[in-house]
C-alpha cells in the first residue's frame, strides 16, 4: 500500500474502504476483518486502523454489533450517497481541471462523449 | 488513557556537555511514538537513561507510575542500537537466554518470528550481517510481552526487504496496553508507522504532536515537518 | 538466581576454556616429557612451569575482574536490562569469582589423583603444588570483594568515573589495608599476621582460637557490608563510563 504522507493516513484508507463499497467489493451487509487483520492487509498502525473505522462508524457505512463483529451497512441510501460522494469528488476535480485549462464547457461534454465511446 | 512513560525535566551532562536538556516526555499506552532527531541529539541517552544505563543529574522519570529502578525493567524491552549479545552466541542460545532471563518471553512467540523474519536459529550472531542481526534482536524484543518497546534505531542501515519485515513485526506488537517508542534519524521510513513524534534538538525536545495533527493542520508529512522544524532551529 | 550463575559460568566457559584446556595441556606434557633428556627436559621443565604458574596468575586475575568485567563489555546493556535485583546480580558474580579461583585448585587435586595413578608409567616432572600454595585463594577472594565494592564506587562518582580503573585500584588498594588495621586494632599489641601474601599458614601460629573467630569474623561483618553497600550503588548511582 501506498500512501500520500502529507495526508492524514486514517482518511486515505476510509478512501479504499468506501471505494470498496460503492464498488461492492465489500458487499452490502458483508462481514469485515477484524481491526487487527484490516491493519496488517493495509500496513498501517492499529490506531491508525481504529480511527478509520471509527470514523467509518460515524459515517454510518459500517455498523459494529459488540461482540460479533463489523458490517457494511445494508442501507442502500447511504450506499448511494457515498457513491454520490466519491464521484462528486472527481466530477468536480475534473471539470475544475479543464477550466483551469480554458476548455468551454460544450467541448468537455464531447470530449467526455467521445472518451466514453471508446 | 494512562502514561506509560514519564520523564520530567530530565538533564545529564558528561563531563561539561550537557546532553539532555530538561526534556519532558509523556507517552500515552497504546501508541507508537518517534523520536526523531540527527545523530548526537541525545536519543540514544534518554534510553538509556530510562533503562538506568545512565543516570540523570536531575529530574525523574516513572514506568506506569513507579520511579524507574531494577523492578520496572520488567515492564521494558529494550533494543539497543549495538549487538547486545554474548559474541559466542548463536540465535537459538540468545532464545535460550532470554527464555531464562525473562519471565514474559514467549518461545512459541520467538519461532513464529524467526520463520516470519527468515531467521536461521543456527546462525551465530557475530557472523551475521546487520540486517539480519537486526532482525534477531527485533525477534528478540518482540517475543517478550510488555508495556513498553524502546527501540533504538531499529532501520538504520536496513535493507528494504528486511524493513518491511521488522515494520510489520511492531506492527503486529501494538496493543490498548502496549507502547513503542522509536528513535531513529530516518524519518522517511518510519512515516507510515507512527502516532505521534518527539523532536529532538541538542538535547532538547523541540517539538511533540501527533502525526495526524500534522498532516491536518499543518498539510505536512511528518518528514516535511522535521525539515521544517530544524532548519528554523 | 542460579539461572544467573548458569549463564555467568556459560559465559565465562566460553571465553576461556582455552585457558583451562592449555593448563591441562602443560600439567600433561610436563608429566610426560622425561626427565632425563639433559637441557631438552629442563627447557621443558622452565616452559611448562612458566605456563602453569601464569594459568594461577590469570585465574587470580580473573577471578578479581569477573566481578564488574561485565559492566565493560558490549552485553553490557543485556545484563542492565534484567530485572534481577542487584544483590542477586552481584552476588552471582562473587560465586563466580570464587569458583574461578578454586578451578586451578580442584583442577590441580585431579592432576593429582591421575599423576598418582599414572605414575609408573609417566617419566616426566610433576607440577603438584600443595595446599600451602592456594593460600592466596581466601586472599584474592576478599580482594575481589573489596575491588568490587571500589569500582563500582568509583563509577558512581562523577570525579572518579572519569579514570574508574585506577580509582578502584587505589580505592581498593587502601581498604584493603584498612579491613586489615581493623580487625586488627581491635586486638592491639596482639599482632595478628592477617591474611595477606600467599600463606594463609601464618594465622594459626599466633592466634588463640577465639581471637582467630573474631578476626574472621570482624572481616566476615565488614565484606558482607561492603557487599551491600556495592548493590546499594549499582542499583543508585552506577553509570559506566562512557
Amino acid at each position: 500500500m501506498k500512501y500520500n504522507p502529507t495526508a492524514p493516513i486514517y482518511l486515505q484508507i476510509i478512501e479504499y474502504l468506501k471505494k470498496d463499497i460503492v464498488t461492492g467489493k465489500l458487499a452490502a451487509g458483508a462481514r469485515l476483518d477484524s481491526v487487527r487483520t484490516l491493519s496488517d492487509r493495509f500496513e498501517v498502525n492499529l490506531n491508525t486502523m481504529q480511527r478509520a473505522c471509527a470514523e467509518l462508524e460515524k459515517q454510518g457505512a459500517i455498523i459494529t454489533q459488540r461482540g460479533i463483529g463489523s458490517f457494511v451497512t445494508e442501507d442502500k441510501k447511504i450506499i448511494t450517497a457515498l457513491q454520490d460522494e466519491m464521484s462528486g469528488g472527481l466530477v468536480d476535480s475534473f471539470i475544475s481541471g479543464m477550466q483551469d485549462l480554458g476548455f468551454p464547457e460544450d467541448i468537455i461534454f464531447d470530449l467526455i462523449r467521445k472518451a466514453l465511446k471508446k | 488513557m494512562s502514561v506509560i512513560l514519564s520523564v520530567k525535566s530530565g538533564t545529564k551532562k558528561f563531563g561539561r556537555k550537557l546532553v539532555l536538556d530538561s526534556v519532558d516526555i509523556e507517552l500515552p499506552t497504546g501508541r507508537i511514538t518517534g523520536l526523531l532527531g540527527p545523530n548526537g541529539a541525545g536519543k540514544t541517552t534518554i534510553l538509556n537513561t530510562v533503562m538506568g544505563l545512565y543516570r540523570l543529574d536531575s529530574g525523574e522519570i516513572h514506568i506506569c507510575g513507579e520511579a524507574i529502578g531494577y523492578k520496572s525493567k520488567r515492564l521494558i524491552s529494550y533494543l539497543p542500537d549495538t549487538n547486545h549479545l554474548f559474541s559466542w552466541m548463536r540465535v537459538s542460545d540468545a532464545i535460550h537466554y532470554y527464555s531464562d532471563m525473562f519471565p514474559d518471553f514467549d518461545a512459541v512467540r520467538a519461532k513464529e518470528l524467526c520463520t516470519l523474519l527468515e531467521i536461521d536459529e543456527r546462525s551465530r550472531t557475530q557472523s551475521l550481517s546487520k540486517g539480519e542481526l537486526e532482525r534477531v534482536l527485533i525477534m528478540l524484543a518482540f517475543s517478550r510481552k510488555v508495556r513498553l518497546y524502546l527501540l533504538d534505531e531499529p532501520l538504520g542501515g536496513i535493507d528494504p526487504l528486511s524493513r518491511k519485515k521488522i515494520i510489520k513485526t511492531i506492527f503486529a506488537q501494538l496493543d490498548s496496553e502496549s507502547t513503542i517508542l522509536i528513535s531513529t534519524h530516518l524519518v522517511k521510513d518510519v512515516e507510515t508507522l507512527l502516532d505521534d513524534v518527539l523532536f529532538l534538538n541538542k538535547g532538547k525536545v523541540i517539538f511533540a504532536d501527533s502525526a495526524d495533527h500534522i498532516r491536518e493542520d499543518r498539510g505536512q508529512s511528518i518528514e516535511d515537518c522535521y525539515m521544517e522544524v530544524f532548519e528554523n532551529v | 538466581m542460579f539461572k544467573l550463575l548458569k549463564w555467568d559460568l556459560i559465559n565465562f566457559l566460553q571465553k576461556y576454556y582455552l585457558l583451562y584446556i592449555g593448563y591441562a595441556i602443560f600439567l600433561a606434557l610436563a608429566a610426560v616429557f622425561p626427565a632425563n633428556m639433559g637441557a631438552a627436559s629442563t627447557a621443558a621443565s622452565i616452559l611448562c612451569g612458566f605456563f602453569i604458574a601464569g594459568f594461577y596468575f590469570l585465574t587470580g586475575f580473573l577471578a578479581v575482574t569477573v566481578t564488574i568485567g561485565w559492566t565493560r563489555r558490549t552485553s553490557y546493556p543485556l545484563a542492565a536490562s534484567l530485572s534481577a535485583s542487584p544483590r542477586k546480580i552481584l552476588l552471582s558474580k562473587l560465586i563466580m569469582s570464587g569458583i574461578i579461583l578454586t578451578s586451578s585448585f580442584y583442577l590441580t587435586l585431579i592432576y593429582k589423583l591421575v599423576y598418582d595413578r599414572l605414575q609408573d608409567v609417566l617419566s616426566g616432572s610433576a607440577f603438584i603444588p600443595n595446599a600451602g600454595n592456594f593460600g592466596y585463594v581466601p586472599a584474592v577472594f576478599i580482594y575481589s570483594i573489596i575491588f568490587m565494592f571500589s569500582y563500582l564506587a568509583a563509577q558512581s562518582n562523577r570525579l572518579t568515573r572519569i579514570l574508574p580503573e585506577i580509582s578502584a585500584i587505589v580505592i581498593s588498594g587502601l581498604m584493603y589495608d584498612a579491613v586489615y588495621f581493623i580487625t586488627t586494632g581491635l586486638f592491639l599489641g596482639n599482632r595478628i599476621p592477617w591474611i595477606s601474601g600467599t600463606s594463609v599458614s601464618l594465622i594459626g601460629d599466633n592466634l588463640s582460637g577465639q581471637s582467630m573467630i573474631y578476626c574472621i569474623l570482624i572481616t566476615s561483618v565488614i565484606l558482607v557490608g561492603l557487599f551491600f553497600a556495592g548493590c546499594s550503588l549499582y542499583e543508585k548511582h552506577f553509570e559506566r563510563s562512557t
